[in-house]
C-alpha cells in the first residue's frame, strides 16, 4: 500500500517537473498580450512619425 | 575554503562566505550613498525644469545632471554589481581564495579612488559635460582619469569573480556549474569586451585631449566608441536583475524555476547581441553609412527574443504556482501570488515596468522612426522605466534579503513593510515621472536641457504642465529614497540572529538534466561574440579613419 502511495507520489512530483504537462494558458495569453501591445505601440509611433514627415 | 556542489547550492542554510561578506558590503555601502546623492540631484533637476525653483549657490543645472548620471548610472550600479555578483558566486560556486578576494578588493579600492577623483571635478565644475561625456564638451582630464579608473576597477573586481567561477569548474569537471555563478560569468565576459571601446577612446582621445597632448577629436569615433561600449552597459545593469528574476523568484514563491537550460541560453543571447548594436543610438549622427546603421537595426532586434524568453519563463513561473496553489481560471493566478512579501512585489512591480520599456526601447531603435524620439524627453522617460524601474527595483529586492544575509539579521515586519512601502511609492513617482517625460517627448520637448520657455514659443508653454509632472513624480521618487536608505538601516542593524536571512537561490524543473554542452563552451562563445562585432563595427569604424573627418577643439559652454 505504502508502495503504492510513494510511487503515485513519485509520478506527481514527474508531472509537476515535466514542461509538457503544465497548464500555461494564461502565461501563453500573457505572452500574446505583450506580442499585441508591442505592434500597437510601434504602429501608434509609426502613424504618428508618417503624419509628421 | 568551500566548494558547492548538487544540493548544497540550493540548501537555505549555505551562506554567503563571512569574508566575503565583507567586501559585498563595501560595496553596498556606496550603493546607499550614490543613491541618496544622485537621488537628490534628480530631485532637484525635475524642481529646475517645473519653471518654479532656481539652484543656490551658483549650482548648474548642467553640473547637476553629469553628477546625477555619472553616481547613479556609472557608481550605483557599477558598486552594486560588483556586489551582488561576488555575493552570488561565494553563495552558489563557494567562498573567494585570498588571491581572489585580494582583487576584490583591489577593484573596490579602485573604484573608490576613480569616483572621488571624477566627483571633485563635477563639484568645482570643471566636468559639466553629461555622464555619456560628449566631445566637443571638454572637461578637466581629471574627471577622464577618474572614470577610467573606475572602469580599471570593475576589471580588476571581474577578474578576481571569474578566477573563481573557472576555478569551480576545474574542482568539478564535467558538472553543470551554478547557474547563478554561470550567469556572473556572462555578464563579466560582456563587460570586459564592451569597456574596451570607453577605454580605448578614454585613454587615445579624450584624455591626450583634455591635457592639452593634440588639439583635436575625431568626434565620430569618440561617439562610436562610447556607444559600442553604452549599449551593453544597458545590459551589464540589466542582466543582474535578471540573475535575480530567474535564479531568486522562484525560491521566494517556494517553487521552481521554469528552465535551467532556456536561462542559459538566454544569457548568452545576450552576450551576442548586446554589444554589435551601440550604433542604434547614433541613428541620425552623420557620419555611418545608412546600411551599417540598418544592420546594427537588425541586430538590436535580435535582443527581443531573450527578452521574450524571460517573459515566457516569468510568467510560467507565476502560473504555476499560482495553479499549484489552487487557482483555475485562466489568470486568477495572478490572485494567489504573495502580494505581502517585499521581495517578490519590489520585482513583480520592476517586471510591469518593463513591458512599456521594451515597447518603448523597439521604437527608439526603428531605423529612421527614431526621428521621432531623438534627443527629447521621451528618451530620458524610457530610460527611466527601464533601468529606473526594473533593474533599480530588483536591486532594492535583492539588497532586501542580501543585507540582512551578510550581516547576520532577519526582514522582520517592518522591514517588509519599509519594502512594500518603497515599491509603492517608488512605482507612483516613475509612473508619473516618465509617463510626463514620455508625452512631452512626443510633442518635441528636448532632452540635456534646463529650463527655457524658448522665447515664448507656442509649443514649449506645452510642455510646461509636463514638467511639472515630472517634478511631483521626482518628489515621490525622492521620498522612496529616502525609504530605500531607511530600509537599508534598518536591515544592518539591530541584534543578530542564529538563523539569518536567506540568500534564495531556486532548483528548476528541468534541474536534473544536462547542461546544453555548447553554452559553457567559453571559447566558442567569445568567438562569436566578436565575429558578431568585426561584422558591425569594422567598416564603420575604418571609415571614421579614413574619411578626413575633421577634429573638433575643445568647448567649456557651462
Amino acid at each position: 500500500m505504502s508502495e503504492e502511495r510513494d510511487k503515485i507520489k513519485k509520478e506527481e512530483k514527474r508531472n509537476e517537473d515535466n514542461h509538457h504537462k503544465l497548464d500555461l494558458r494564461g502565461t501563453f495569453m500573457m505572452v500574446m498580450a505583450i506580442g499585441g501591445l508591442m505592434l500597437l505601440s510601434w504602429f501608434g509611433a509609426f502613424i504618428l512619425f508618417m503624419e509628421r514627415m | 575554503m568551500s566548494n558547492y556542489t548538487g544540493s548544497e547550492i540550493f540548501s537555505s542554510k549555505t551562506k554567503v562566505d563571512k569574508k566575503d561578506s565583507k567586501l559585498v558590503l563595501a560595496n553596498m555601502i556606496w550603493v546607499s550613498f550614490a543613491l541618496l546623492i544622485g537621488g537628490t540631484a534628480g530631485l532637484l533637476q525635475t524642481l529646475v525644469r517645473s519653471g518654479q525653483f532656481e539652484l543656490p549657490f551658483g549650482i548648474g543645472y548642467y553640473q547637476l545632471l553629469t553628477l546625477h548620471g555619472v553616481i547613479l548610472a556609472l557608481v550605483m550600479t557599477f558598486f552594486f554589481i560588483m556586489g551582488f555578483q561576488i555575493a552570488a558566486l561565494s553563495r552558489t560556486a563557494g567562498s573567494f581564495s585570498t588571491s581572489e578576494l585580494r582583487l576584490g578588493w583591489t577593484g573596490f579600492w579602485v573604484m573608490t579612488a576613480g569616483t572621488l577623483m571624477s566627483a571633485a571635478m563635477i563639484a568645482l565644475n570643471e566636468a559639466s559635460v553629461l555622464y555619456t561625456f560628449y566631445a566637443p564638451l571638454q572637461a578637466h582630464a581629471v574627471h577622464y582619469i577618474g572614470l577610467a579608473l573606475v572602469i580599471v576597477g570593475t576589471w580588476i573586481s571581474v577578474a578576481g569573480q571569474l578566477m573563481r567561477y573557472f576555478r569551480w569548474r576545474k574542482e568539478n569537471k564535467g558538472q553543470k556549474t551554478p547557474l547563478l555563478s554561470y550567469m556572473t560569468a556572462i555578464n563579466n565576459v560582456m563587460w570586459i569586451v564592451c569597456t574596451i571601446g570607453v577605454a580605448a577612446t578614454v585613454l587615445f582621445q579624450f584624455i591626450p585631449w583634455s591635457l592639452g597632448w593634440v588639439e583635436t577629436i575625431n568626434i565620430s569615433l569618440s561617439r562610436t566608441l562610447f556607444w559600442y561600449f553604452g549599449h551593453p552597459l544597458v545590459y551589464f545593469w540589466l542582466l543582474p536583475a535578471y540573475m535575480v528574476w530567474y535564479a531568486v523568484i522562484p525560491k521566494v514563491l517556494g517553487t521552481k524555476g521554469f528552465s535551467d537550460n532556456l536561462a542559459r541560453l538566454a544569457f548568452v543571447l545576450f552576450l551576442f547581441f548586446s554589444i554589435p548594436v551601440g550604433i542604434h543610438h547614433q541613428l541620425v549622427d552623420p557620419g555611418i553609412d545608412a546600411f551599417w546603421k540598418g544592420l546594427q537595426v537588425v541586430l538590436t532586434f535580435m535582443v527581443i527574443v531573450p527578452s521574450l524568453m524571460t517573459a515566457f519563463s516569468m510568467f510560467a513561473v507565476f502560473e504555476t504556482y499560482g495553479r499549484k496553489q489552487g487557482a483555475r481560471g485562466l489568470l486568477d493566478w495572478f490572485k494567489k501570488l504573495p502580494w505581502t512579501d517585499a521581495r517578490f512585489v519590489l520585482v513583480f512591480i520592476g517586471m510591469l515596468f518593463f513591458i512599456p520599456g521594451g515597447l518603448g526601447g523597439i521604437i527608439n531603435a526603428s531605423g529612421q522612426m527614431n526621428q521621432l524620439v531623438h534627443n527629447t524627453i521621451w528618451i530620458v522617460g524610457h530610460f527611466h522605466i527601464t533601468v529606473g524601474a526594473p533593474v533599480i527595483l530588483t536591486y532594492f529586492a535583492a539588497m532586501l534579503f542580501l543585507l540582512p544575509h551578510i550581516t547576520g539579521r532577519k526582514i522582520d515586519k517592518i522591514a517588509n513593510r519599509l519594502g512594500l512601502f518603497l515599491a509603492y511609492t517608488w512605482a507612483l513617482g516613475m509612473g508619473i515621472m516618465s509617463l510626463a517625460m514620455h508625452w512631452a517627448g512626443l510633442r518635441g520637448a528636448p532632452r540635456r536641457s534646463t529650463f527655457s520657455e524658448y522665447g515664448g514659443a507656442d509649443i514649449a508653454s506645452e510642455w510646461i504642465t509636463y514638467q511639472v509632472m515630472q517634478a511631483v513624480g521626482g518628489s515621490f521618487l525622492f521620498i522612496a529614497i529616502i525609504i530605500a536608505i531607511l530600509l537599508f538601516l534598518k536591515l544592518t542593524t539591530g541584534p543578530k540572529v542564529n538563523d539569518p536571512e536567506e540568500f534564495p537561490v531556486a532548483m528548476f524543473m528541468d534541474q536534473e538534466e544536462p547542461v546544453v554542452k555548447w553554452v559553457e563552451n567559453w571559447r566558442l562563445l567569445i568567438i562569436i561574440t566578436i565575429f558578431l562585432i568585426l561584422i558591425a563595427y569594422t567598416v564603420p569604424v575604418t571609415q571614421m579613419f579614413t574619411e578626413n573627418i575633421p577634429g573638433a577643439k575643445g568647448f567649456k559652454l557651462w
